[in-house]
């Protein structure tokens, strides 16, 4: 198993970069080619949301990413803003806009099609949230 | 790789050929350029993504707030697009429903 980690300051123009690392290690751990460009841009995705809701709670600490060959690849995307009392299926829901209650935030009319994108691209997405913020974790298997 | 915006006219049509990476950084310059277009008058739009490299929500948002735009006049936007993996994004966040996608401006602004 080899990792990788990697902080970035919650800026937009940083998540290009964090979409070149993430096509990098997809590569290097043997994602199936066609599958790279969703990797791309589920991780890009994942990572603009985390911007987003930095920017909204104005949250200026590093978003931090952590990517797995496992093999196939697993990205976690913490961000340092907690949803509301929700883990897992209803964190899902929440950062959806799926939950009843509050939504995930004033942007909410773009966490929808965020998360049609990351269910769409990754083989299995899910969320977990805590008290020091949330992560989404993007995973890829590799397939024979 | 930036954003690069060209405009054109093709009689009521306006075209604007997007080259680069739409993304979460540089849909905000798209997005003005709408903006600028429909304050100007300009309610029918093709919006060229052929040279796109990239393409991400933020994006796809720019184009859904450009349309509503256009609408508000009775106007249309119109997407020009036949890259396999942006129409693929298209899909997955159901806007082939949304959006006329052709695959040429010529077609685009036919009719």
């Amino acid at each position: 198993m080899s990792q990788v980690r990697l902080q970035v300051a919650p800026d937009a123009a940083h998540v290009r970069v964090v979409r070149l690392v993430a096509v990098s290690l997809a590569r290097v751990h043997g994602v199936d080619e066609d599958v790279v460009e969703d990797v791309r841009l589920a991780v890009g995705e994942a990572c603009g949301r985390a911007v987003a809701a930095h920017a909204r709670a104005s949250v200026v600490t590093p978003i931090r990413l952590a990517f797995d060959g496992t093999p196939g690849l697993t990205v976690d995307v913490a961000d340092g803003v907690s949803l509301p009392e929700a883990d897992g299926e209803r964190a899902v829901a929440l950062l959806a806009g799926r939950a009843d209650g509050e939504s995930a935030g004033a942007d909410a009319d773009a966490a929808p099609v965020v998360m049609a994108l990351l269910e769409g691209l990754a083989d299995e997405v899910s969320v977990h949230t805590g008290a020091d913020g949330t992560t989404v974790q993007l995973r890829w298997t590799r397939r024979p | 790789m930036d954003l690069s915006l060209e405009t054109r006219t093709e009689g009521d049509w306006t075209i604007i050929a997007v080259g680069g990476e739409i993304d979460v950084y540089t849909a905000p310059k798209l997005r003005e350029a709408l903006v600028d277009l429909v304050n100007a008058g300009r309610y029918f739009l093709v919006v060229d993504v052929e040279k796109v490299d990239f393409l991400d929500s933020t994006g796809l948002g720019v184009l859904v707030g450009g349309l509503k735009r256009v609408r508000a006049n009775e106007g249309n936007l119109r997407v020009v697009c036949t890259q396999e993996r942006l129409l693929k994004i298209f899909r997955i966040t159901g806007l082939t429903k949304v959006f006329a996608i052709h695959d040429s401006v010529a077609a685009a602004t036919e009719g």
